[in-house]
């Protein structure tokens, strides 16, 4: 009768106290004989052990998912702030800059200026206030009127090279207020055509 | 993979996801971290990592850079709460984590991402049946186990000790004492 060898499968079961009795007296005496199998039986029980003390635990696939996303190809159309712009407003009026012209444009004060931007056949009207004392934020108010076609949605803004982006809505009167600190502006006004949305440019606004 | 993914190749980083995706989660578990906040922690050091990798030299020092900033991450999250909750961090259960990876847990960490990386490289039902008896957090019954893996209840022992030999094969020879099960 032939006696089969030890194999490393009869040693992990006798490592996990599987092997009927016959096995097991079979393995230990293959062990006394085989440094080999001595070996392999230790890096079996050393498998074991760390199996044992495992402590890996499977994250939610919805996070794992959310970080394969960061790299590869967008699933999601870019934000406002991420599109170059389609077109960029002109700047055509500043009662900063012209404080004498008559009308509505020159009640230019110390506690308001007025700005006029020219874009896509309308135009986008701004008012900047001065700060309340001591809270350093200036309420700017404005209405962009543009051809008919073009709906208005939202105006983002950033302060430039900060990355801290926020939007604001624009109502159906193309109506929208802000609130920004002192300093250099980026605005966006992003607007549909049909399905499709454009974004319009400012230059960028100093303010305070 | 670590190159690939830093030129923002997508198969690599989905990769070098995969294969680490259980040790930044695994961390924040350890310290009882709460569920939110063990998220918040896995999605930072991706995110943070996705900027780091073009300046990780060496790929060698992955699991190193990511076990040390998933801790550091832990120790911030662990701070932010006892501020919300006015309460000390050595009043919580997390009394032991400090700034600092300690040398014990790092070695800890690299044992088990080691793990992690064998039971990977096995695959297959051997991957599914290691993973099912030992890392489940709740104990799963032999037949569910059968009927999970669509083999014979009488099947799992002979299975599982041919795996484990594949696995030890896997993981090679390993030095330090104190893995060894006496």
């Amino acid at each position: 009768m032939t006696i089969q060898p030890t194999t490393h499968q009869d040693l992990a079961s006798y490592a996990l106290g599987e092997a009927s009795p016959d096995a097991a007296a079979k393995v230990e005496q293959s062990l006394t004989a085989s440094p080999e199998l001595r070996a392999g039986l230790a890096r079996i029980k050393d498998a074991l052990g760390m199996l044992s003390r495992a402590e890996l635990h499977e994250p939610p696939s919805a996070l794992v998912q959310s970080a394969l996303r960061l790299v590869g190809p967008r699933t999601q159309s870019p934000t406002w702030l991420e599109r170059a712009a389609d077109a960029i407003a002109k700047l055509v009026f500043d009662s900063v800059a012209t404080p004498g012209l008559a009308g509505f444009r020159s009640s230019a004060t110390l506690d308001a200026r007025h700005m006029t931007f020219d874009c896509e056949g309308g135009e986008i009207d701004l008012e900047i206030l001065a700060p309340n004392v001591g809270s350093g934020v200036h309420r700017v108010t404005g209405q962009i009127a543009i051809s008919g076609e073009l709906l208005p949605s939202s105006v983002g803004y950033v302060l430039h090279g900060s990355g801290n982006a926020r939007t604001s809505t624009i109502d159906e009167r193309g109506r929208f207020t802000l609130e920004l600190t002192g300093g250099r502006w980026d605005l966006r006004f992003v607007v549909q055509v049909g399905d499709q949305e454009r974004v319009i440019a400012l230059p960028q606004l100093e303010i305070g | 993979m670590v190159l690939a993914a830093a030129k923002g190749d997508e198969r690599a980083w989905r990769k070098l996801v995969h294969q680490y995706k259980r040790l930044v989660y695994s961390i924040p578990r350890s310290y009882r971290l709460s569920d939110e906040t063990c998220d918040d922690v896995f999605q930072t050091i991706f995110a943070t990592l996705v900027r780091e990798l073009p300046a990780i030299k060496d790929p060698g020092a992955l699991t190193k850079w990511l076990m040390t900033s998933t801790h550091r991450e832990c120790w911030k999250a662990a701070k932010r709460d006892r501020t919300h909750q006015g309460v000390s961090l050595e009043q919580t259960s997390r009394a032991d984590l400090s700034a600092e990876l300690p040398h014990d847990r790092a070695e800890h960490w690299e044992r088990q991402q080691m793990l992690d990386t064998a039971l990977s490289n096995l695959g297959g039902r051997c991957e599914r049946l290691l993973r099912l008896l030992y890392l489940s957090a709740v104990q799963i019954p032999y037949d569910q186990i059968g009927e999970t893996l669509g083999i014979a209840v009488g099947s799992v022992g002979p299975t599982r000790a041919r795996c484990l030999a594949k696995l030890a094969e896997a993981l090679g020879p390993l030095d330090d004492a104190d893995v060894r099960v006496p």
